[in-house]
């Protein structure tokens, strides 16, 4: 049996959806491209992994390590005031 | 110099010189306080609260600073001054103050060697593993001394049972004769020849091997250490006397000045500290 030709209405609905189609179809990429630039720009969000900001360990290990160090001592010039002793 | 004050805590004499009225009032407070938190021998000091607690505690500041002191200088020793030897103490018989500690017929206990990692600090909350025992006192007298001398106002010094820090020149006696002046830092003697007792005959005294847990045994009877403060110089003296002979060489790798007097009654003196001693020529001008 032969397709009946289109009507007017038809052509007309076919051209409606389409364009409904072309619409949504936009609006979903447009909403896209704005949140990926929205990521992109937006100061508050985090673009790469954090870092302390501690000095490294190796830095702090010395540093500690260096805080056993010497005193001053001179050879003494007046009799003793004290005494130095296993306590 | 101000008249000296002398008084006793932290089961040693303490002197202080150069205190006005209420500088000695408040170093007295102070070694007064520390004694109360960290003895061994008061129930209801924060140290046996800590240790019969176990696990984790929240600790006050003062106590978090003393349990940071003594990390570090774990860590500074290499391990040879470990805070985790409250058990191998109380083994080998220290388990009362030491004014009434007698010779007793019993042998030591077992001994229990340092648990190094054992303790972690995060911020005040201190954990600790199980069965780990505290015993601050060796960095706490020498941190208290190092605290009592910042109260001064100006020229003197703090000493607690010999270890001292000071504040402008003294002239200090060493153990087994001579004298030396100290400019600047402290002084510190550690050694088995006062805080000793016997145990079914055997002697015993305070300063354990970390590894075995008892008494260590080794060349020298006392070491007297120089360092920046009273704390340096306690934890150097302590780690170089549990060296043995490798005690002078270790304190000359760190520039620390060290002086051994042996069992044998003859005294040896590091690199450091005879090079500390030598006449400096004053500067032409």
């Amino acid at each position: 049996m032969a397709q009946a030709p289109e009507t007017r209405l038809g052509a007309a609905r076919r051209r409606a959806s389409l364009a409904k189609l072309t619409l949504a179809g936009g609006a979903i990429l447009a909403f896209g491209a704005s949140a990926a630039l929205a990521r992109v720009a937006y100061p508050g969000h985090v673009k790469k992994a954090s870092k302390s900001l501690q000095p490294p360990p190796r830095f702090m290990q010395i540093v500690r390590r260096n805080q056993l160090e010497a005193g001053m001592l001179a050879p003494t010039q007046v009799s003793p005031e004290t005494a130095s002793a296993p306590s | 110099m101000r008249p000296h004050l002398t008084f006793r805590a932290m089961g040693c004499e303490v002197v202080v010189a150069g205190a006005s009225g209420e500088e000695a009032a408040r170093i007295r407070e102070l070694f007064e306080e520390r004694d109360a938190v960290f003895s061994r021998f008061r129930p209801e000091s924060e140290l046996e609260r800590v240790n019969s607690a176990g696990r984790s505690t929240l600790v006050s500041p003062l106590f978090a600073q003393a349990v940071e002191n003594a990390l570090w200088a774990s860590e500074v020793s290499d391990g040879l001054v470990d805070p985790t030897l409250g058990a191998a103490i109380e083994a080998a018989g220290y388990d009362r103050d030491f004014a009434a500690l007698e010779p007793d017929a019993r042998p030591a206990a077992a001994p229990v060697p340092a648990r190094p990692g054992a303790v972690s600090l995060f911020g005040r909350v201190l954990v600790l593993r199980s069965g780990v025992q505290l015993d601050l006192n060796g960095v706490v007298k020498a941190a208290a001394v190092d605290d009592a001398v910042a109260l001064l106002g100006g020229p003197g010094f703090v000493s607690a049972g010999g270890d001292l820090a000071t504040r402008g020149d003294v002239d200090v006696a060493l153990p087994g004769g001579g004298a030396v002046r100290l400019r600047a830092g402290g002084l510190a003697t550690s050694g088995r020849t006062r805080r000793r007792w016997l145990r079914d005959g055997e002697e015993q005294h305070h300063l354990l091997d970390p590894a075995t847990g008892r008494p260590a045994r080794g060349p020298w009877d006392e070491v007297t250490v120089c360092g920046s403060t009273c704390l340096a110089a306690d934890v150097a003296a302590k780690a170089a006397f549990l060296l043995g002979g490798d005690g002078p060489a270790w304190l000359d790798e760190r520039g620390l000045p060290g002086r051994f007097a042996s069992t044998d009654g003859s005294v040896h003196e590091n690199r450091a500290w005879r090079a500390s001693l030598v006449a400096k020529e004053p500067a032409c001008t």
